[in-house]
């Protein structure tokens, strides 16, 4: 028996090493385990996330957990740890001392090992241990969609590329770490730019490039918004100055059981004059760099000349 | 979005047509695409990446005969007040505009769109440029080989994609594998290849620092670099491009075109 037990221990040990191992490789984790998940047996695991201590790295978990099944009715009190540079999980759930009566069919303790899995972070799956036995499980909750996100703020001029702007901001509410979920941008309605011109070599800018995102540990992604050096520079010597372009953005989150959109219709706008640059996002951020004089081709020269520099 | 599959049911043909607007028109068991461009073949290409889903490239030729451009500077140009006298900017040329009709049957698979492409290179080719069809599997490109010159005689102009380029392999941004590229073409192909749309970095990230790639060719054929690269820097969204020659400048400028993905599409 003490033998069954050990194997079963160490099982779930390795599942809980290698889920660890596989979510390092990736870039960013999920960065909350707290909610209401939903186990296989249609148990209901409210989960809440501590602040992160100092001493172990890990954030302390606590909650309650609902039987359902052959143990319908338990009410468990749950503790456990959280990893949020793997996403991975430990929950125990323990019956109250305060009930002395635990029926014969709820164990005294069970225990969830595991891992919060990406894009959604809405599920969770590794192995479970009670009363000697054991075996994997997957559960669920419901997707965190954000309510908006934060005023953009300027950042920084891409390096290598002065007319663009490197916006940053995060999914609302900003209590909530969107850290290692997955993000996405299309454009599903076109924008306009007054830049371009039937026969331009340059093709008309009225959508942006579809993408997606881990949004960063911290909660943060950034978005890059601007003509290019060269579009700034043909449409300057074509004299199509001043001019721009604006498009329309939707955000939305990857989910489990598809994306959700959060923010409809985000107005990115780039807007070139004979003297400057003006990048916009969600129409309240804007950042305006003085990209030289009157057009001439001196000019225009001096300022390729020196940003391929900078790249190189 | 999804304009035409390769449904052979006329109700579904027709109502994908009325989804895909008035520039498509049905015949009874096909397609006409209605193209009228200053560039019919890049025009047609772009239509089809967009309705079919394919990869296919689009390189214009060279032009160098006065009859094959148009000057469209007065048409395009803000007022010239702000110049002062002698110090006008350039003028505007850009491909003479020209527009036929392609009748594009149901395509059920790469052969079918490998004959459409066919097609479409011998529509107008009394003028602007000559094109081969090069295909990889789905994958296809457009590629010149004959432009007027300046006394209006056909002449060879192979593609400035046909050479073959080495880069030194090192970690390399998105950005910077693109003027790597650039760079290695231009200097093969003695002709200068600038950025155009979808080449400069755009769009949410992690974090401000680009990501970077191991990239590098050693003797590789300019085309299949380009290929490499997109497929290496975007693994969600298929990819393709429209190499477009300023005859003013006299310069290529690359740019980028995601391919839509077409469920009904089969390659």
């Amino acid at each position: 028996m003490m033998a069954h037990k050990w194997v079963a221990v160490m099982t779930g040990l390795i599942a809980f090493v290698l889920s660890i191992h596989d979510v390092i490789a990736q870039e960013t984790a999920c960065q909350t385990v707290a909610g209401n998940w939903t186990d296989p047996t249609s148990g209901s695991w409210a989960v809440d996330q501590g602040t992160i201590k100092a001493t172990t790295g890990a954030y302390p978990l606590s909650g309650q957990l609902n039987t359902s099944g052959a143990c319908t009715g338990g009410v468990y009190a749950v503790s456990g740890g959280f990893s949020s540079s793997s996403g991975a999980f430990t929950l125990t759930a323990t019956w109250p001392t305060t009930i002395a009566s635990r029926p014969s069919s709820c164990p005294a303790t069970i225990l969830y090992n595991g891992t919060v899995l990406q894009p959604g972070c809405d599920v969770a799956s590794g192995s479970w241990q009670v009363s000697g036995s054991g075996g994997s499980f997957r559960m669920t909750k419901a997707c965190d969609v954000p309510n908006g996100e934060t005023t953009p703020v300027f950042d920084e001029w891409e390096p290598g590329d002065a007319t663009t702007a490197i916006f940053k901001q995060q999914p609302t509410p900003s209590s909530f770490n969107y850290g290692g979920r997955t993000f996405e941008q299309t454009f599903p309605t076109s924008g306009v730019d007054t830049c371009w011109y039937l026969g331009s070599p340059v093709d008309e800018h009225t959508v942006g490039p579809p993408a997606s995102t881990e949004v960063a540990n911290d909660g943060t992604y950034v978005d890059r918004v601007g003509p290019g050096v060269t579009a700034l520079v043909t449409y300057r010597e074509h004299n199509k100055t001043p001019c721009g372009w604006t498009v329309h953005q939707t955000m939305s989150i990857a989910c489990s059981t598809g994306n959700q959109v959060y923010v409809n219709n985000n107005i990115l706008s780039a807007f070139i004059s004979d003297t400057n640059v003006t990048d916009g996002r969600a129409d309240s951020a804007l950042a305006t760099v003085k990209l030289g004089a009157p057009p001439s081709r001196d000019f225009v020269e001096i300022v390729l000349n020196t940003l391929f520099r900078r790249a190189q | 979005m999804l304009c035409l599959s390769n449904t052979k049911s006329h109700l579904a043909l027709i109502l994908l047509v009325i989804l895909c607007g008035a520039r498509i028109t049905t015949a009874v068991a096909d397609a006409i695409l209605t193209i009228d461009d200053p560039r019919p073949i890049a025009e047609g290409v772009r239509k089809l990446v967009s309705n079919f889903g394919y990869v296919i490239s689009y390189e214009d030729p060279r032009y160098e005969y006065t009859d094959d451009v148009e000057d469209v500077t007065e048409a395009v140009r803000n007022p010239l007040h702000k110049y002062a006298p002698g110090a006008l900017p350039k003028r505007v040329f850009i491909p003479r505009r020209a527009n036929f009709a392609l009748d594009v049957p149901s395509v059920s698979g790469s052969q079918d769109m490998a004959a459409v492409l066919q097609k479409l290179i011998s529509m107008g080719r009394d003028r602007g440029g000559h094109f081969r069809v090069e295909q990889s599997g789905a994958v296809f490109h457009i590629v010149p080989t004959e432009v007027r010159d300046i006394n209006g005689n056909w002449v060879s102009n192979p593609s400035i994609m046909d050479v073959e380029i080495s880069i030194p392999a090192k970690e390399r941004s998105e950005s910077e594998m693109y003027n790597s590229i650039f760079e290695a073409v231009g200097s093969a192909a003695h002709v200068p290849v600038v950025e155009g749309n979808g080449v400069h970095p755009e769009g949410i990230a992690s974090t401000a620092s680009p990501k970077t790639y191991q990239f590098g060719a050693d003797h590789e054929v300019a085309r299949s670099v380009l290929l490499r690269m997109l497929a290496t820097t975007n693994t969600f969204h298929k990819r393709t491009w429209r190499l477009l020659y300023d005859y003013s400048d006299k310069k290529y400028y690359l740019n980028i075109l995601y391919v839509p993905e077409v469920t009904a599409k089969t390659s």
